[in-house]
């Protein structure tokens, strides 16, 4: 688990989220002086991102199979203990 | 006489083609009955914001999203009433089977790195990419967490897409499968599960999944505590009043305050076909995962899986493990995969979550 949360802080911290939170602050600026905008950045087209978001695929599905795998052997192990008090 | 016709002028063709849309959400509900409990206020709902100067949008329509969709208060309290419905004994006689359900959440993340290459703010890209949940309030909640601007056709996508599993799903399925697989049988061994396993499931899910991930603390604990309500044995009314009065009169709301974001301005634009498109990928790749893994799990088991059951990893319950359970009696009348293909679909429930717990982990700041 400690694994799991380092992974998680590692990519709370990674490059690009710091520049997404400095967006996050400064749309939070422009809101307090009453001029809050909710417009999409446009689109684009860039494939190169395809392959940046790979580890966030590979981590999340990591996660994904590493809690359930957790629930699964604790529901078992909750099964056996309690598999004489039917109903 | 000025009056009469002043706002007819106002009218733009944008407002006329959202009005369409309005009209064409209600017909599928209505006559195609594709999730009438969402499709119906949200297609009146697009109607009444997209009369030129109407005081719904600013009015009632704008009071019910801040007070339930922009808070997240809505989805999580229909999640009260969706874990109270689900019954996660077919899951428990077999927990194996959540396998499927983490499996079946490779579209999510997969379309996360696609939207990634046209939607240039991650926060966008991210809420598009829980389209691939099947769950229209984990879709909500994100995608309202991660302040997109994208609320509306993220909205629509899911629950469209929901109501069209019966036809997205097989074709995937078969395409994926041999015949040979597709009559794989599973025998269902009838077990009981005790009282206490059906009380300690919830809970202990609650807890692990939290631990790890704080951000789907509320997502997954509103869930559980439904369900923690219909398997306590002591709250048989508040279980009732979750499954339908709580259920129902949310889902009145979520759908009518949804339509906030139905705007001609916000909703008619390449962004929105795009999303559409995207959502269906994510549907597609879903389904696709949930049944190549049970395909790989079969080249190291001894005791073959039908991969179809993959398929039902998703989170359209319980469109899904029915969908699954059709096209195996299809192939064999005598090959019953119910309870199999239910348990999976309840799983993808649970693992649904999970991942919106987790999107909210990468991008929520």
């Amino acid at each position: 688990m400690n694994y799991l949360q380092y992974l998680l802080a590692a990519m709370a911290t990674a490059p690009s989220k710091e520049v997404e939170t400095s967006l996050e602050v400064g749309k939070d600026l422009v809101e307090e002086l009453g001029e809050a905008t909710e417009t999409a950045a446009e689109l684009g087209f860039e494939p190169s991102r395809f392959v940046d978001m790979l580890s966030y695929m590979g981590i999340g599905m990591f996660i994904i199979f590493v809690l359930i795998g957790v629930i699964i052997l604790v529901t078992v192990l909750t099964n056996k203990i309690f598999s004489g008090n039917q109903g | 006489m000025e009056i009469l016709y002043e706002n007819l002028k106002a009218f733009t063709w944008q407002h006329c083609v959202m009005i369409l849309i309005g009209c064409v959400l209600i017909y599928l509900a209505i006559k195609k009955e594709m999730e009438p409990t969402l499709l119906l206020p949200m297609g009146l709902g697009t109607i009444l914001v997209n009369i030129p100067g109407s005081e719904a949008l600013h009015g009632p329509i704008e009071e019910l999203y801040y007070a339930g969709i922009a808070n997240e208060l809505f989805p999580l309290l229909l999640f009260i009433g969706i874990g109270a419905m689900i019954d996660f004994g077919p899951l428990l006689t077999n927990p194996k089977l959540m396998l499927f359900g983490a499996a079946a959440q490779f579209g999510i993340f997969f379309t996360l790195a696609m939207a990634s290459v046209f939607f240039p703010e991650i926060k966008d890209a991210a809420s598009i990419s829980i389209i691939g949940a099947a769950d229209g309030p984990t879709s909500i909640a994100v995608a309202n967490t991660l302040k997109s601007s994208y609320i509306g056709p993220i909205t629509v996508a899911a629950y469209s897409y929901m109501a069209l599993v019966p036809i997205i799903q097989p074709p995937v399925i078969r395409l994926l499968t041999t015949k040979k697989e597709r009559l794989i049988r599973m025998p269902y061994e009838k077990k009981s599960v005790s009282k206490a396993t059906r009380i300690m499931f919830p809970i202990i899910i609650t807890i692990v999944a939290s631990a790890v991930i704080p951000q789907a603390t509320a997502l997954i604990g509103f869930l559980m505590f439904g369900n923690l309500i219909r398997e306590c044995g002591v709250l048989d009314s508040l279980s009732e009043t979750a499954q339908k009065v709580l259920a129902n009169l949310i889902t009145i709301f979520l759908g009518i305050s949804v339509a906030f974001n139905m705007t001609a301005s916000q909703f008619l634009k390449l962004d929105t076909l795009l999303i559409m498109g995207l959502g269906l990928i994510a549907f597609i790749v879903d389904t696709a995962g949930g049944v190549l893994f049970a395909k790989l799990l079969n080249l190291f088991s001894k005791k073959k899986v039908n991969p179809m059951i993959g398929a039902a990893g998703i989170s359209a319950f319980p469109m899904s493990g029915r969908i699954v359970h059709k096209m195996a009696l299809k192939e064999d009348p005598q090959n019953f995969l119910l309870m199999h293909s239910i348990g999976v679909n309840v799983s993808g429930q649970i693992a649904s979550v999970i991942a919106g717990g987790i999107i909210l982990g990468f991008f929520a700041s």
